[in-house]
């Protein structure tokens, strides 16, 4: 069983996202329990992990959703109601969207499985000879899902499944559980191809579209308040919206009542 | 004699393919960029939507990344030789210079 207690243990999990993560945590701290989840079946290449990507990608597409109806009506909104509006707005991107964003992508497809896979495929090959790209490219990629081709060789195919016969038997010989966990590598092999897939679609309906526009309201919002935000990593904002922004709105609004 | 490459790094997908360098944000930015030639896309990381570029590109190379990262699933996907995990790529290879990707070796010759 693979499992981590904490976030630091993970050395290959970039530094963008584990900066995001910590930032993350202070306002969703169930982060934790979903990160610990995340790990432990990325690490037994459990298909079951599917049901939490597609909680992922839905949390994300709602929380879009709802800043997409956020954008449209926000100049109507009178202030300082408009600048509140914002910032929730901007947090909530961070503690439901990016929440899943740095679970799924950061987590599950860039981290664990990256390390766990290739140290995994290094096991196989030190155990039967076959070198780990002859592995990947000639038994394992033809016999998972294709989603860049669509019209694969039915020959490649075939040569693929006599070859994976020959790799089982030696792993067989060799060390059982590396044969059956073969079986479960391929098949979240597949799901990854379909998980990669699925949030790059996400993340141009949702991040790539309406990220920019939210974050250059929230940067105007502290130029009105005489807040200094220019070139401050987008997680900083969190924190400067909750410490300064949010209390000079109160403030602003206790002085002179809404304008 | 054989040449010595350029760079070298962790094999991600087979083949061996000639062609002139270019940095994947060129590529991804630009419009004049030369059609009739192989192009060899070199960045740190592929991005991840590298099977959607207008350009076709003959052969990948990055900085960063191992065979089981986005952009070599993909590479490996599409048939193009892959290099990656360098990390001296973006500074080795200048645009414009002309090299041979060698995936299943991970190397990168001059031509």
């Amino acid at each position: 069983m693979y499992t981590l207690n904490d976030v630091e243990t993970l050395p290959y999990l970039d530094d963008i996202y584990k900066k995001l993560y910590y930032s993350i945590k202070k306002y969703r701290p169930t982060i934790e329990d979903k990160f610990q989840e995340c790990v432990s079946l990325t690490g037994n290449f459990d298909v079951r992990l599917n049901h939490l990507i597609e909680l992922g990608i839905e949390e994300i597409e709602n929380t879009f959703y709802y800043i997409e109806q956020s954008l449209n009506t926000v100049r109507t909104i009178p202030e300082p109601f408009r600048f509140q509006y914002l910032a929730e707005n901007y947090k909530r991107i961070y503690t439901h969207a990016n929440f899943w964003y740095v679970l799924l992508d950061g987590v599950i497809l860039e981290g664990v499985f990256e390390a766990v896979g290739e140290e995994f495929l290094h096991q196989i090959s030190r155990n039967t000879g076959f070198d780990t790209l002859e592995i990947l490219q000639d038994i394992i990629d033809p016999l998972t899902q294709y989603h860049y081709v669509k019209n694969f060789p039915s020959e490649r195919l075939a040569v693929a499944r006599q070859k994976k016969r020959e790799l089982q038997k030696l792993l067989i010989k060799t060390d059982r559980n590396l044969a059956k966990k073969l079986d479960r590598f391929t098949s979240f092999y597949s799901e990854v191809k379909h998980w990669h897939e699925l949030l790059n679609d996400v993340s141009r309906r949702t991040f790539q579209k309406l990220l920019p526009s939210l974050r250059n309201e929230i940067i105007e919002s502290f130029k009105a308040f005489g807040i200094d935000a220019e070139g401050k990593p987008p997680w900083d904002l969190l924190d400067l919206i909750e410490e300064e922004l949010i209390p000079a709105i109160c403030r602003d609004y206790k002085t002179k009542g809404v304008r | 004699m054989e040449k010595s490459p350029i760079v070298t790094g962790i094999p991600a997908s087979y083949g061996k393919e000639s062609g002139i360098v270019i940095m994947i944000q060129d590529l991804l930015s630009s419009e004049n960029i030369p059609k009739e030639e192989v192009l060899v896309a070199v960045g740190e990381m592929i991005p991840p939507d590298i099977a959607l570029l207008p350009h076709s590109v003959g052969a990948i190379v990055t900085d960063e990344g191992g065979a089981l990262c986005h952009g070599a699933i993909v590479a490996r996907e599409m048939g193009i030789p892959c290099v990656v995990g360098t990390g001296n790529a973006t500074s080795k290879l200048k645009p414009g210079m002309k090299v041979t990707v060698d995936g299943r070796a991970g190397r990168v010759y001059p031509e």
